[in-house]
This record gives structure tokens, sequence and C-alpha cells, in this order.
């Protein structure tokens, strides 16, 4: 009993003090970008400040391509970004319903940008670095959470859920995970950079293309249009590197419409009942050598039934990746942009043709002018 | 429910809470009831099939006891020894033989029917069998009593922690353990406590982790030799990692319960050679081929051939066990080519015969290079299930690959071996200068150096497991089998 009472001792120091320096110095959050929180208050009040028409959801894949500024000289509305690396759809609900909808502001239109199926994958990056950030965001559980989450882990008011949220309180170095298998994936890399000045990211890319669609066998029954294409790129954005390639074999394959399925109805409710139009834009993933980036069976029928649910709802919808001209040298890596000042020129304008003849006519009758 | 998760770890802190109040037998009991719980949390309808299997061993071992003539004792063996065979074979190797013999029949232009039958694989079917067997032949031969309670022989059967991935006991050892009530020990708390967390940290930041790397290069269609080899090394970690990850979990996890159960790995990728691998790796398994197949067949009784068709033999089989697949067949075959070859390849290359002294040696260090080198051949056998994809990748031309691929091959295998380090390098060192074991480097079981040793290592686990838990988290290789 004695002994059993040191080593029970041992260990409750052992993790306790680390725990709490943790807490006392704020760390791992001020050394982990990707899993700092989110000021919701300041958030709102930036958004009550730009007063905007238009507010663009999304995670790097928006921020990435298009910026507030340069889309408001083009469209001369006022334009503002809710976005954050790594971010999924159930970060967009909560960005649009605790933060824009919370907030005094009220656009005509709000977009969000998607890849895939992320719009039908609620609980895509729901957990790691996200945690924290939704905890921030979401505060009491929201119903519509419940509904499509509920069940699931990372949700505080389900036991398991809040196991794990204790689990993240006592044990703040969780956060150190991202950081820690790209510091591992680091080394691999340094160790093994004879011949080569490419640094690590460059490195990351070519593992990524190495790995990527073009590369994977047929017989595994893998589909074409969901294949991932790398070995890391799960990782929400780490050391400020926006880092958000995606990874698509766990998605969905069939879309679903029902309210339990995801958050897209939610958002779709939400929008309509503050007299706010919807506007759904696929982002184009980082095409082959040929620019084309083709939808296999499994995701073109997918694509289908949401183009066909978001017209019947009233939602725009636009989709850039069947466009040859969103050329490969204009990618860097995975599905980001370059942002070399003539490609981000290339791709602002080829997003403001496709979506001008859609969005226009709201942003007409918001204090937008030159349209 | 798999070890990892939280479902288990309340499963296991509830059976905790109320085992150590009952009497003998009441524990028993109760085990057998958590334990088929635990086997039913996803199809309840296996655990029909273990009772029945459990059911039918228990009369036919008492039937092998009481038998007045040898013909009533053999007739009570053969049904004991066909029913568990039919069962394994009919659920693991139905399939595999029926479209074997089909596409067989078709190459000669016979067309049979096509016979559909999916039976979803019962969880451990592999592992209860193979123990009802050791039973069944060791009351046979007179090695071990029958079991005359039916709970305390349905308990060594089903008990949860090494019900669905082993380790692979024997009645002697077990069976005498039920028969006395386990008392609540701190000792067993905190050395079972410290083993179950140590398999958590190697399952999730380690197995978990390699597994990632090398499932996507086995996704690969067209992998040049250094990256499939980097993905073979990462699978190694991989698969070491996650089955001695399950074991010691599952031996954590008994030992709480105050039953011990065998070890099955002892730092197997430090053999000097396969022989000595095999003496080292899923030791519970090796045993069992090696007392219940191998020396049945002879073993090296009579020497020469006949020791090496045994063996090889006992290697196929254990091959096959694994899976209905010919992968696992050829994986059998070439780790039987490789023993049996062994002491041919060590008479005409005496170096590869491993040093009678402890002492580390350069000559000792390229033994383990290359036996780890063969077994990890073996692993691509046993990872890769396409044998057209097989013979691909066996013919891969390391001239013909790029620097870039090199730097991504090796890169791979790198970033594996760093997550498998703890259990690689610090696990065995720290065994070697004692710090593991009560009495060794940090003093006996209750001083305060163990005390503290345990303590850290404990905490050392769980800020592993939490800072570098894979998210994308697998199930454990072994429970499919």
């Amino acid at each position: 009993m004695r002994s059993f009472g040191q080593f029970f001792v041992v260990l409750a120091l052992a993790i306790a003090l680390p725990s709490w320096l943790c807490h006392v110095f704020d760390y791992p959050d001020n050394v982990v970008q990707g899993t700092k929180g989110y000021d919701v208050a300041r958030e709102q009040r930036k958004l009550e400040q730009a007063d905007p028409d238009w507010v663009l959801i999304g995670n790097s894949m928006l921020f990435t391509r298009l910026s507030a500024p340069t889309l408001s000289e083009i469209s001369g509305a006022k334009v503002s970004f809710l976005s954050r690396g790594g971010s999924q759809s159930a970060i967009w609900f909560l960005f649009l319903k605790k933060v824009l909808l919370a907030s005094e502001a009220r656009p005509k239109l709000v977009t969000v940008f998607f890849r895939d199926t992320d719009l039908t994958w609620p609980d895509f990056r729901v957990k790691g670095g996200n945690e924290k950030p939704i905890a921030d965001l979401q505060g009491p559980m929201e119903p519509e959470w419940q509904q499509v989450l509920g069940r699931r882990e990372g949700n505080r008011e389900s036991l398991f859920g809040w196991f794990s949220g204790l689990l993240r309180d006592v044990f703040p170095t969780s956060d150190l995970r991202p950081m820690a298998q790209r510091q591992i994936q680091e080394r691999a890399f340094r160790i093994t950079r004879i011949g080569t000045r490419a640094n690590s990211s460059v490195r990351r890319a070519e593992l990524n293309e190495r790995f990527s669609l073009a590369h994977l066998r047929t017989d595994l029954g893998l589909d074409a249009s969901g294949a991932g294409e790398g070995v890391d790129n799960d990782l929400a954005t780490a050391g400020g590197e926006a880092i958000d390639p995606g990874f698509y074999e766990d998605g969905p394959l069939v879309f679903d419409a029902s309210a339990e399925a995801s958050f897209l109805p939610h958002l779709i409710r939400l929008a309509k009942a503050n007299q706010i139009q919807l506007h759904f834009h696929r982002i184009k993933r980082k095409p082959a050598s040929n620019h084309a980036r083709p939808d296999g069976a499994v995701m073109a029928t997918y694509m289908r039934e949401l183009a066909k649910y978001l017209k019947a709802e009233g939602c725009f919808f636009t989709d850039e990746s069947g466009d040859l001209s969103l050329t490969l040298e204009m990618y860097v890596d995975g599905d980001h942009i370059s942002s070399n000042k003539e490609i981000q020129k290339r791709y602002l304008a080829n997003f403001w043709e496709r979506v001008r003849p859609l969005i226009g006519p709201v942003l007409k009758h918001s204090s937008a002018k030159g349209l | 429910m798999v070890f990892q998760s939280i479902e288990y770890l309340l499963f296991l802190a509830a059976v905790l809470a109320f085992y150590f109040w009952l009497p003998g037998r009441g524990q028993n009991g109760f085990l057998v009831l958590a334990s088929y719980v635990f086997y039913g949390w996803v199809h309840p309808w296996y655990v029909v099939l273990i009772v029945s299997v459990t059911l039918m061993d228990w009369i036919c071992a008492n039937g092998m006891e009481d038998s007045s003539t040898p013909q009533r004792k053999r007739a009570f063996f053969i049904t004991a020894i066909t029913v568990n065979l039919a069962v394994l074979g009919g659920f693991k190797y139905f399939g595999f033989f029926v479209e074997n013999f089909t596409a067989a029949l078709s190459a000669i232009g016979l067309m049979p029917a096509p016979l559909l039958l999916k039976i979803a694989l019962p969880a451990g079917i592999s592992f209860f069998t193979f123990q009802s067997v050791s039973y069944a032949v060791d009351v046979y031969q007179g090695r071990t009593k029958a079991c005359r309670s039916l709970i305390d022989y349905a308990a060594f059967v089903c008990f949860f922690p090494q019900l669905v991935a082993g380790p692979i006991e024997r009645a002697a050892h077990m069976i005498p353990q039920y028969q006395t009530r386990r008392l609540a020990h701190w000792d067993h708390l905190r050395a079972g406590g410290v083993q179950l967390l140590w398999g958590l940290f190697q399952k999730v930041a380690i197995a978990d982790n390699a597994a990632l790397l090398a499932d996507k290069v086995f996704s690969l269609g067209d992998p040049s030799f250094p990256i499939l080899w980097g993905g073979v090394i990462a699978f190694g970690v991989q698969i070491y990692a996650d089955f001695s990850g399950y074991t010691s979990m599952a031996r954590g996890s008994a030992r709480l319960l105050g039953i011990e159960l065998c070890a099955n790995f002892r730092h197997p990728y430090l053999s000097e050679s396969p022989p000595e691998f095999w003496r080292r790796w899923h030791i519970s398994l090796s045993t069992w081929f090696r007392d219940y197949v191998y020396i049945p067949l002879g073993g090296s009784r009579q020497g020469g051939w006949f020791w090496a068709r045994n063996l090889f033999l006992t290697f196929l089989l254990s091959g096959f066990w694994h899976g209905a697949e010919w992968n696992y067949v050829l994986w059998g075959a070439f780790h039987g080519l490789l023993v049996v070859s062994w002491p041919t390849l060590t008479g005409r290359l005496p170096w590869l015969a491993p040093s009678s002294t402890a002492k580390p040696s350069l000559s000792g260090v390229g033994r383990i290079l290359l036996t780890v080198t063969l077994m990890h051949v073996g692993w691509l056998f046993f990872r890769e299930h396409s044998l057209a994809m097989l013979m691909h990748q066996l013919t891969l031309n390391p001239l013909h690959a790029s620097a870039a691929e090199w730097r991504m091959g090796v890169a791979l295998a790198l970033e594996s071996i760093f997550y498998g380090f703890p259990l690689l390098v610090v696990f065995p060192l720290l065994d070697r200068f004692g710090v593991l074991r009560p009495g060794g480097a940090c003093g006996g079981a209750a001083s305060w150096k163990w005390s503290l040793a345990q303590g850290l290592a404990a905490a050392a686990c769980v800020y592993g497991a939490v800072s570098l838990r894979c998210e994308a988290g697998a199930d454990f290789i072994y429970f499919q089998f």
C-alpha cells in the first residue's frame, strides 16, 4: 500500500506539474498557431465595423485564393472574410451562427468555399487543433450541433465528450500533436537532404505528389475522386503555414441532405431566416499535368445531388473544378494557389467572371457600387 | 470493443469495481459474464458461437477423463478436435477453399456454379479455438486435468483481455489461477496500470502513426524500390508496436484482475537469426505450433530430411493460420525456408552463428541487421495481399528509382523508426539495464526508487500517447486473425 501510494504520488505529480505549468504559461497555445482559440467578440466587432455586403466563409482554400481588399476592389462591394486554416463545415456553421448572425452585421450574401464533400462531412476536423476554437465559438452546445454530432466525441455534453474534454484540459500538450508529427517528419527530411536544396515544404509537396491520385493502385476499391493525396495532409494549420491540402478517403460517398447528416441544411435554414442569400463555391483541387481534375463516378453523382439540392433550396452554386484554365502551374503545395501576384490576379479574374452573373444582382441592391 | 477506446477503459473500471468484492467462483462467473459482454459488444451472435464451443469442449474433456476405455476417450478427443477445427475451418477457410476449388475447375474448362457464401469472421476465433485444441490435447495426453467447473473453464476460454488476440494460453497455466480467489493487490494495480499505459502508447503513438505511412505506400500502384521498402519498414514498426501494444494492454488488464498472462514478445528485432526471431516473436503461437504440430509430426527426432520437412510444414501452417490467403501461405513458406536453411548457412558462414557471450559485438550488430532485413522481406509477403502486385514489387529495380524517390523512401523509413524509437531502442535498453524489473537497477518493488521509476514511466506513456496519438486510429492487425 505504501509503495502504491508513492507510485501514485509520483504519477500524479508527473502529470499535474507539467499540466499546471502549461496552463500558467499558456503553452502550447503560444507556440502552436493551429490550436489557438477563437476570439468571438473581437471577430464580431470587426464585422460590425466593416458592415460587409458580402461575407466569405472557408479555410485556407479561401484565403490563399482571394483576399477581402482585392475582392472589394473588383466587386465594388464591402467584403469580409470569416476564415480559419484547417476549418471545416462544423466551424463554418459556427462562423455563421455564432459570429455573423450573433453580430449586428447583416450582409446580403454569404459565400462558402469548399472542397469536394466538405459540406456533408460534419465530423471532419472537429478534433485536435480545432477543439479549442470550436469550444470558444460554441459555448453551450448548439441544438444543431447536438442533432448532427451529438453522439460523437468532442461534444462535452455527452459522457465521452466530457471525458475527452477533461483529458484535453489535463493534458494541454495534446495540442502539440500536429506540431510534433510535423517535427518528426522534418527530422526525417533533414537527414535525407543529401543532393537537394529543397526545403521541407517543397519536400512535403513532392511527397504529396508521389502519393497523389494518379499514382494510386486500382485494385483496392479506391474511388478516384475521393482518394487522398499525401502522407501528412490531415494536419491543420501549423507553424504559420497554411497547410490544408485535404484528405478525402474517409468522407461521405453519398449525398445526404437530412438534418442529422450534416450542417448544410442548418446553414441554409439560418441564412433563409435572416434573409441572407447563400452561395456555395466548390474549388478545383490540384490538377494533373494535363490541368484536369476529373471527378470519379461516385463524386460526380454526389455533386449532381448536391447541386440539385442547393438549387431547390434557392442557393447559388458555382463549381470551378472542371475549369482547365486553372492550370497546374498555379498550384503550390496541395490544393493551394500560389501567392505569386500574377497568379493571384488570374485566379481573381477567373473567380469573379464565374460568380458575377449569379451574385451581381444580389449585391446590386446593397450599398455596393460599380456592379 | 477495442482496448484503446474510452468504452474499454470505462468497461474495465466497471469490472474492477465489482470484481474483488466477489468470492472466488463468483469472480469467475462475473468474468465470464463481462467477457461475453465484451465479445458480443458489436455482434451479440458471436457469443452463441463461443458458448457452444466452450460447452462442447468442457463436455468432451470431462468425458475423456471419465472414460473407462481408451476407445471412448479417443472418441471424445476426436470429437473435440474435429468440432474446434470445423468451427475454425468453416468460418475462416471455407471461402478460401471454395474460391480456389472453383478457380481450379475453371482452369481445366469446367465452370461450376458459383457458390457464394459470405461468412463474417468472428474476432479472435483463431485464438480461442487454438486454446481449446491445446486443452483437449493436454487432457487427452494426461498433461493436465479436465476442469470440472464449467464456469472456470469458460473463464479460461473467454477471458476478455486475451480473448481477441491472445496470448494463446495453456490450461495448466491459467486454470489454477481461476481456482483460487484473486485479491486486490496494490502491486498488481500498479504494475498492471503501467503495462496498460505502455501498451496504449505503443498502439496509438507508434503503430497508428507508422500505419499511416505504410498504408499510403501500399496504396500506390507504381511504388519505386526505395518507396516500397520505406513502406515495408513502416509496416515492420507498425505490426510490432500494434501487436506488442495489444499484448501489453492485455497483460496489464489481466494483471489488474489478478491474472498473469504469458509474455508474447522479447525484443524480436534484436534477434541475431531467424530461429531466434521466432523464439522472441509471438511466443505463445510459436510454442503452440512447436508443441501441437512440430513435435507430433516428429520434431527433430529422426533428423535430416524429416526435421526439415516437419519444420517447414509447421511454418507453412503457421502462415495459413494467419489468414486464408496465399500471401500468408507464402509468408509461412518463406520463414520455413529461412529457418530450415539457417543451420546450413551457419555452417558455411561461421560469423552467422550467434555468439555465446552476451557482450555486444560488431558481428552481432551485423547479424541483427541481417535478421531484421530478412524479417522485413517477410513482412512484404505478409502485407501485400495481391500476388500479382507482390511479384511486381519483388522485381523492382533499385537503379530505376530517382534520387528524389530514394530521399522519399529513406525519409519514410526514418519517420517510422523515429515513431518506433521508444519501443525499438529505449525499451530494450531499459530492459538490459534492469530498470523494468523490480529488484533490478531501481530496487525492489517496495522501494521508493521503483515507485519513482514506475510513476515516471506511466506519466511518460500518458503524455506520449496524448501528444503523439494518431487521429486516424486503426484496428489492431491481429484482430482479423
